[in-house]
């Protein structure tokens, strides 16, 4: 990977790139006024101590196995009906659920517009409304810091990215401020490992989750008196069960895995001068049904509250240089009876710094002090989270193109 | 390998104009019907949120390059933030699949013409620059 990024072919291209990025009159940004392309590349560098963050080449001279490139097409097909597809291309360090994916390919029919509203709906594979954050998860620009807050999830991103099926969404401006609300139901079919790594620790032949069943809601509210100040709460429902049933793994016969999950996310931003001042709080009970043969196996307990919240403070030091500070805590098992150890939960502090070099380049620092390991991403041969040490720290260094 | 270098090499030297402006005017497509906009609104039209004028015609949003100095002034005077700022809204748009960015053309007589001929268009232009066959809008408070 070294040798990719310090090959001669590598920095001509990119010096190649740098340059017409100056360059604005050579852009067509348009490929026709209703058809448009955006697309981003970034490419990172994960050095952490004591404890490897998605590859075990974080440790020791860091890793440059993190790379994402995304490309979204966009089709205006009459002022009311719009076609969005967008690909994306990702690996990050030996993660399963690394590859090639469509995470986006929707029809939108904006029925309702008008001066006080806009509304419509979404048909085919949409993102997820969830939070501040979900739905753009994947674009460095707009995500706070490199690394996303825990309450995220991205040791199961494909689960919270998008869904298949259908999203009603409205927008309302009333006398009191803008409310807007997201309401989408729909299945997901999982191309990865990530509810096998979580739920059995790891991939066993013969026995998948498959299929997510997925509904959920999102309302945000902007105070029309307090300009700058958003509320937000969203609900994910995702339920799946291990096929086929009953299926042998390990010497035992799992009879029944069913996996049922509801997260409300409390989330509010006040935005004032060049501050962002941001808080969200999630809340998740998990309700697995499990049944194995024979009967006396120790599983994953029936009932796994959740619990996680962050403070985060962003400046905008000047248009172009921006910082971030956060801080922020994940405990994945409330009820001390199921915790494993005392460093399966997490606390992080984290700083990060975002220098916009360019219209199109930008530069990210991130550096996170962690303490416990429930935020670890589980990936092949990782092993067991309670065997590393308690206390981590995390650097990160990313730069980004954006074709705009 | 040479191509794409020399490709990039050409196009910075082909830069395009600069253009210095200190204030921006607000013009629209005639079929608006629509000479005032309140900052809200016009606020609202280029974070792609408001998609219909009073009169019930699609507006359609057109926009210079982030580099332009007119976008810039534009932004910053008009929409009371920042290029980047701005950029980073319609990215989400578009990457989160919610909507599109506005259409972004190289220069600003690209921009007028295309005022000029689109039905429900809005755009911008330095003050003082000659234009007909649009309707200039005032932006209040």
């Amino acid at each position: 990977m070294l040798t990719f990024i310090t090959s001669s072919r590598t920095k001509k291209i990119l010096f190649a790139l740098f340059l017409i990025s100056n360059s604005p009159s050579i852009w067509a940004y348009a490929i026709t006024p209703e058809l448009e392309l955006k697309a981003f590349v970034a490419q990172d560098y994960v050095y952490t101590n004591n404890n490897p963050y998605a590859t075990d080449d974080t440790l020791g001279d860091g890793s440059f196995d993190f790379r994402e490139a995304g490309l979204n097409l966009n089709w205006n097909v009459t002022p009311k009906v719009r076609f969005n597809v967008q690909a994306l291309a990702r690996q990050e360090g030996e993660m399963t659920a690394n590859g090639l994916t469509l995470d986006l390919a929707l029809l939108d029919y904006n029925f309702l517009q008008t001066l006080s509203q806009d509304g419509g709906v979404r048909l085919g594979r949409v993102k997820t409304p969830y939070g501040f954050y979900n739905d753009s998860r994947d674009l460095p620009s707009a995500r706070p810091g490199v690394f996303l807050p825990s309450i995220y999830f991205n040791n199961i991103r494909s689960l919270m990215l998008s869904t298949d099926g259908i999203n009603f969404y409205d927008t309302l401006e009333l006398e009191q401020g803008t409310l807007s609300f997201d309401l989408y139901y729909g299945q997901r079919q999982l191309e990865d490992s990530t509810l096998e790594y979580k739920y059995l620790s790891q991939d066993y032949d013969g026995a998948d989750f498959n299929k997510l069943d997925k509904v959920g809601l999102k309302f945000q509210f902007e105070p029309a008196h307090i300009q700058g100040l958003s509320f937000a709460y969203s609900l994910l429902h995702i339920e799946s069960n291990i096929t086929p049933a009953p299926v042998e793994v390990d010497g035992l016969t799992v009879n029944k895995f069913e996996v049922q999950t509801i997260h409300h996310l409390l989330s509010v931003q006040y935005r004032f001068n060049n501050v962002i001042l941001t808080a969200e709080g999630m809340r998740a009970k998990n309700h697995v049904k499990s049944s194995f043969t024979p009967d006396n196996i120790v599983t994953v307990p029936e009932y796994l509250d959740a619990e996680g919240y962050y403070l985060q403070a962003e400046w905008a030091i000047s248009p172009k240089l921006s910082t971030l500070v956060r801080y922020e805590e994940y405990t994945p098992y409330l009820d001390p009876r199921y915790k494993l150890n005392s460093n399966y939960s997490s606390n992080s502090y984290n700083f990060a710094i975002r220098w916009n070099l360019t219209p199109n380049w930008m530069l990210q620092a991130h550096y996170a002090q962690h303490e416990g390991n429930a935020d670890l991403p589980a990936y092949p041969g990782l092993g067991s989270v309670t065997d590393f040490g308690k206390s981590w720290d995390i650097f990160a260094l990313q730069i980004s193109y954006q074709l705009n | 390998m040479k191509r794409p270098f020399i490709l990039g090499l050409l196009c910075f030297i082909c830069s395009g104009q600069v253009y210095a402006a200190n204030e921006v005017q607000v013009i629209s497509n005639p079929l608006s019907d629509t000479q005032t906009l309140s900052a809200d609104m016009l606020k609202r039209i280029y974070t792609m949120k408001l998609k219909v004028w009073p009169n019930g015609t699609p507006v359609k949003v057109f926009a210079l390059p982030s580099r332009n100095e007119v976008h810039q002034a534009f932004v910053k005077e008009l929409l009371n933030s920042n290029t980047y700022q701005l950029d980073r809204v319609w990215n989400r748009l578009a990457f989160s699949g919610r909507g599109s960015s506005p259409i972004v053309v190289g220069n600003i007589e690209e921009l007028l013409e295309k005022v000029q001929t689109t039905p429900g268009a809005i755009g911008y232009l330095p003050v003082g620059m000659r234009v007909q066959k649009v309707l200039s809008i005032k932006v209040g408070q």
